[in-house]
């Protein structure tokens, strides 16, 4: 039975509560741009900081709306509350940054005292409070600050009369600067940190880091001390001038963009008039192929509007751009026309339908090299950038802006947090120069900087409340994943025009040896025949008994013969080399089967095992010798079954594969077929394989199985994917015939699932290398692709001057389908 | 001897594992695979079992892994437990739909020739399939109080539209073991129905007298 019901409350204690302040705002130049914030907030025009060495104060000044007794005493003094929660656009249409109601905390991290003086457009007042009152043990409502009516106005109570610094006083004191009404003053006193001149020049780059660059109108930051210039006490948010890629992009959201900013700098042509001939100009493929689809779920009609500006490449009227092999669009682009590239966001995210977690969002990022090797600025016809200075010191990398305010650390030099896209080890894991004929060059994370702006109508992208970066979540996963499909697209047309003006140098130096090496053959010519004439001329003139003495000269055999043996080692080194990349190779395609039939390796393991645990069993508990009989006829079913494995997997690295000789593909592939057939039955797969029996090839048969292992695992995984209708059928079909020239084709086509939306518009993608879809991470089983099967196969075909055309892809529904051309041996 | 149903796309060690958990006074019983799930409900009151082993990777050949089918299972049968048996990697299914002790490999089964640690592995393993099927008789005779009560309040109409529900539930399941008498399909309409019916015919007599 209840009786004498009493409601108690809670309360805290006055230090837990400043305790949780200093948390949230531990760092000073957090502490002084979250005053900055709250005055723009405020609506203010003008925010000053000024600090004064004398007296060894801060001095926070702003023009905003004020606070009334009513906003004092029911959000100032309450903590946590925040009249930023729900209304958050303020009179003149700021989007408001902060929400938390721990702003004011920031005071407290920056001195002991503070005194501020308040006013709106009716009443003027004065607020005081000792910070160190919160030390006590005292409960939080013990704790009071005082509220005074005053007569003071802004400027009278900053004591504008007695500053030392003149030129500023004198500049604020002007009608335009807008500092006579209403708005607050902070005087900090018992100031905690020591600010010293590094101190204020660490907090001046904050400040200059806060806004980008002109985005913001009507809001204008100062920060100075008694000798700081007029001129040098406004601060001008950091910019960049210079650049040699701008790349624009916008995420779409199928709804409308929720954008405050007149300047749309990012806002492009929807037009696509991508160049096909280009890499990243196949782009409009993807574009034109959204569009026409007529999905209703405004999620997978995200998309990303990627524009990029080339300012690198100084070509225009220094080469034949149609000798390098560059399309009359890239002429234009090369000029500085924008290259529209248009993404379906399914295509770049995780998520599955590629669901937008995030909403609208868009940024500018540029990339700027530093430096170049003079060989490289005169092969890639680098514009001159002997001038430029390192902009990622100075304007950090990749910031996120959250209405137009700065969200830390992300991109701030020098801290765990310049590199959050984790660009760096990317590049480490693809460290290939822009000319690689394959391999993929990644920009570096000092190459890179620019702007994420981010509002606050986005989701799943909320502040730590400790001011210190976006919540871990999916929705930083997936603006991690954006931003780095962006880079991936700029960095695909870079390489694009690397290999182009690579291939080019390459080509005119051949022909410039060339004419070279004529000119000293006739220059030599010359010089014999002149040498000859005069000869003749003094040999009638003197006596015919004394022979002439021939200039010393090598012995040409002597020289053939230096000249050979060098050759030979040199062309041993290629060999012993080319063999090694052969051997790892092979290794690599065993170690991807192995790792991609894992699960079978073990059923068969766990089979034998209790099989010949039954047989046992069955002798020595059932008396039942038949059945042992049965079982161990069943383990020696499953042991020849591991031999197909062996052949396929260490089979491959076997000595007599590792010569390079003339192969009838038939015969050579014959067995390795078979043993392919027996593993797939176990899948309940099929594999059907034609090959006309006179073809040869010379090469190593260890590089036929690698092409044909990789592409068979591929389908494997296919066949194995979940999904709610199983397929109907699971079967391979190998052609291997001989068209023109002896060139050879291998058609492989399976009837599996096909390429996942990742890749369906570029399958040429899936031979670079670390290229994979996430299909194996999502089914619930911990197994990975290493995005090497088809960069291998790829490398392969490479070697034999072959191609791997996957172009029947982009249309299939279902099924995978690659021809194959392999052009004869390379020796 | 306990009835333990198991669910595997592949049934080539069935007979192995049949006669080695007979041995231990425990009857395994291969289901029949399919792509409704609603059918694995079916078969498990139709062979009475009152424990599952089901195989993990299935997905590529009926649409959804084990573990899946143990969430649908487990939302329809509470108290059913269901055991992960596979060849994959324990610590490779990182679906998190199944508790980790309740994930066993497939090696279980190879006590390889009266290894002492394999065997003692093994006999643990079977006095959990054997606590769990006890643990699903004990909640069944609880559940036959509750079918009882529901029973009394259904022969007095009185029962409520949920707990009609319930009482179909419970016969459905009781009586596929066998714990409660069967009833007619007379006895097994719903008293709401005949609520409606009976608040009908009424309305009609009221109609007609006017």
């Amino acid at each position: 039975m209840l009786h004498n019901k009493r409601e108690i409350g809670f309360d805290v204690d006055a230090y837990t509560a400043r305790l949780i302040g200093r948390e949230n705002v531990s760092k000073i130049e957090g502490a002084i741009l979250e005053l900055a914030k709250n005055a723009y907030d405020a609506d203010a025009s003008i925010v000053c900081f000024y600090y004064d060495s004398q007296t060894h104060s801060l001095l926070i000044i702003d023009n905003g709306e004020g606070m009334t007794e009513d906003i004092i005493c029911h959000h100032w003094m309450r903590v946590g509350s925040s009249s930023k929660k729900n209304s958050f656009v303020s009179a003149s249409g700021r989007v408001k940054t902060g929400a938390k109601g721990i702003g004011r905390f920031a005071l407290d991290r920056i001195s002991d005292y503070c005194e501020m003086w308040t006013s709106t457009k009716d009443k003027a007042l004065v607020w005081d409070v000792c910070w160190n009152d919160f030390s006590g043990s005292k409960s939080i409502t013990e704790v009071k600050a005082r509220l005074y009516d005053t007569d003071d106005t802004l400027l009278s109570f900053a004591e504008i009369d007695k500053w030392t610094n003149l030129q500023v006083a004198e500049q604020l004191r002007q009608p335009e600067v807008r500092l006579q009404g209403t708005g607050t003053v902070f005087k900090l006193t018992g100031l905690h940190d020591d600010w010293s001149e590094a101190m204020q020049n660490k907090v001046r780059r904050h400040l200059e880091n806060l806004l980008p660059p002109a985005a913001v109108e009507n809001f204008e930051i100062y920060f100075f001390n008694e000798k700081t210039s007029a001129e040098a006490a406004k601060i001008h948010s950091s910019s960049i001038e210079q650049f040699d890629y701008k790349i624009i992009f916008q995420v779409t959201d199928g709804s409308l963009y929720h954008d405050s900013d007149s300047d749309s700098d990012s806002e492009s042509d929807s037009d696509s008039d991508s160049d096909s001939e280009s890499e990243s100009d196949s782009e409009s493929d993807s574009e034109s192929d959204s569009e026409s689809e007529s999905d209703s779920d405004s999620e997978s009609k995200s998309e990303v509007k990627i524009e990029l500006i080339r300012n690198e490449f100084d070509v225009i009227g220094k080469l034949d751009l149609t000798a390098a092999g560059f399309s009359e669009k890239d002429k234009m682009y090369f000029l500085g026309q924008a290259i529209q590239i248009n993404l379906p966001l399914r295509q770049l995210v995780s998520q599955p339908e590629g669901k937008n977690l995030i909403g609208s969002f868009k940024g500018t990022l540029y990339f700027n090299k530093v430096i170049a090797p003079e060989k490289e600025r005169k092969k890639y016809y680098y514009k001159d950038f002997t001038e430029r200075k390192n902009f990622t010191k100075e304007f950090g990398g990749i910031k996120i802006y959250r209405d137009y305010f700065r969200v830390r650390p992300y991109g701030e030099y020098g801290s765990s947090d310049f590199d959050w896209l984790e660009l760096s080890s990317r590049r480490n894991k693809q460290p290939a120069a822009i000319s690689h004929g394959s391999g993929r060059w990644r920009v570096g994370s000092e190459q890179i900087m620019g702007v994420v702006s981010i509002s606050r109508y986005n989701s799943n992208l909320e502040d730590d409340a400790n001011r210190n970066g976006l919540q871990d979540g999916p929705g930083l996963v997936q603006l991690k994943e954006i931003l780095l499909a962006v880079i991936d697209e700029f960095e695909r047309d870079r390489q694009y025009v690397g290999r182009k003006l690579d291939q080019y140098y390459k080509e005119q130096s051949r022909i410039q040896a060339e004419l070279e090496e004529l000119e000293r053959l006739a220059e030599q010519r010359k010089r014999w025949e002149k040498e000859q004439a005069r000869e003749s001329h003094e040999t009638k003139a003197e006596d015919s008994a004394h022979p002439s003495i021939a200039a010393p000269v090598a012995n040409p055999i002597q020289v053939q013969q230096l000249f050979q043996d060098a050759m030979e080692e040199k062309n041993q080194e290629i060999q012993e080399l080319l063999n090694e990349v052969k051997m790892l190779q092979t290794l690599a395609t065993t170690g991807i089967v192995t790792n991609k039939f894992m699960h079978e390796i073990r059923t068969l393991t766990n089979n034998i095992g209790v099989e010949l645990n039954s047989a046992y069993e069955a002798l020595v508990y059932d008396n039942d010798p038949a059945y042992a009989v049965k079982q161990i006829r069943r383990a020696v079913g499953n042991k020849k079954h591991f031999t197909s494995w062996f052949n396929i997997t260490i089979g491959a690295v076997s000595r007599d594969k590792r010569h390079r000789k003339n192969c009838n593909i038939y015969e050579t592939l014959s067995d390795f077929m078979d043993s392919w057939q027996a593993v797939l039955r176990k899948c309940s797969a099929e594999l059907e394989f034609i090959c006309e029996p006179q073809l040869k090839i010379r090469c190593f048969a260890m590089d036929l199985e690698n092409i044909f292992s990789n592409l068979i695992s591929n389908s494997i995984s296919s066949f194995e994917r979940d999904s709610l209708v199983p397929l109907d059928e699971k079967k391979i079909m190998i052609h291997i015939s001989e068209t023109v020239n002896h060139v050879l084709q291998i058609d492989y086509l399976d009837t599996g699932w096909g390429l996942s939306d990742k890749y369906k518009m570029h399958p040429e993608r899936t031979l670079e290398a670390f290229e994979t879809d996430k299909v194996a991470a999502d089914s619930g089983l911990d197994e990975d692709g290493t995005g090497m099967g088809m960069w291998i196969v790829d490398q392969i075909v490479r070697d034999y001057q072959g191609t791997v055309d996957l172009t029947d892809n982009k249309t299939r529904g279902r099924g995978y389908h690659a021809v194959i051309t392999l052009g004869g041996s390379n020796d | 001897m306990i009835k333990v149903g198991y669910i595997d796309d592949v049934l080539d060690q069935v007979e192995n594992y049949e006669r080695k958990l007979r041995r231990f006074q425990i009857e395994l019983i291969p289901f029949e695979v399919g792509t409704q799930k609603a059918d694995y409900i079916e078969q498990i009151y139709k062979n009475q079992v009152e424990v599952l082993l089901i195989d993990y990777k299935m997905a590529s050949t009926i649409g959804f892994n084990g573990s899946a089918l143990i969430s649908y299972i487990n939302d329809e049968i509470p108290d059913m437990t269901c055991f992960i048996l596979t060849s994959a990697e324990r610590t490779h299914i990182t679906d998190k739909l199944v508790i980790d002790n309740q994930i066993y490999s497939k090696e279980i089964f190879d006590t390889e020739a009266d290894d002492p640690d394999r065997t003692e592995q093994f006999q643990k393993f079977v006095e959990q399939l054997k606590n769990c099927a006890e643990v699903y008789q004990s909640r069944r005779e609880l559940k036959c109080k509750e079918y009882e009560e529901l029973l009394d309040k259904k022969k007095s109409r009185v029962l409520s539209v949920p707990e009609e529900e319930e009482f179909c539930r419970l016969y459905h399941a009781l009586s596929s073991y066998g714990m409660v008498e069967k009833l007619s399909d007379t006895a097994l309409q719903s008293d709401f129905e005949q609520k409606l019916d009976d608040l009908l015919q009424l309305g009609n007599m009221i109609l007609q007298k006017e």
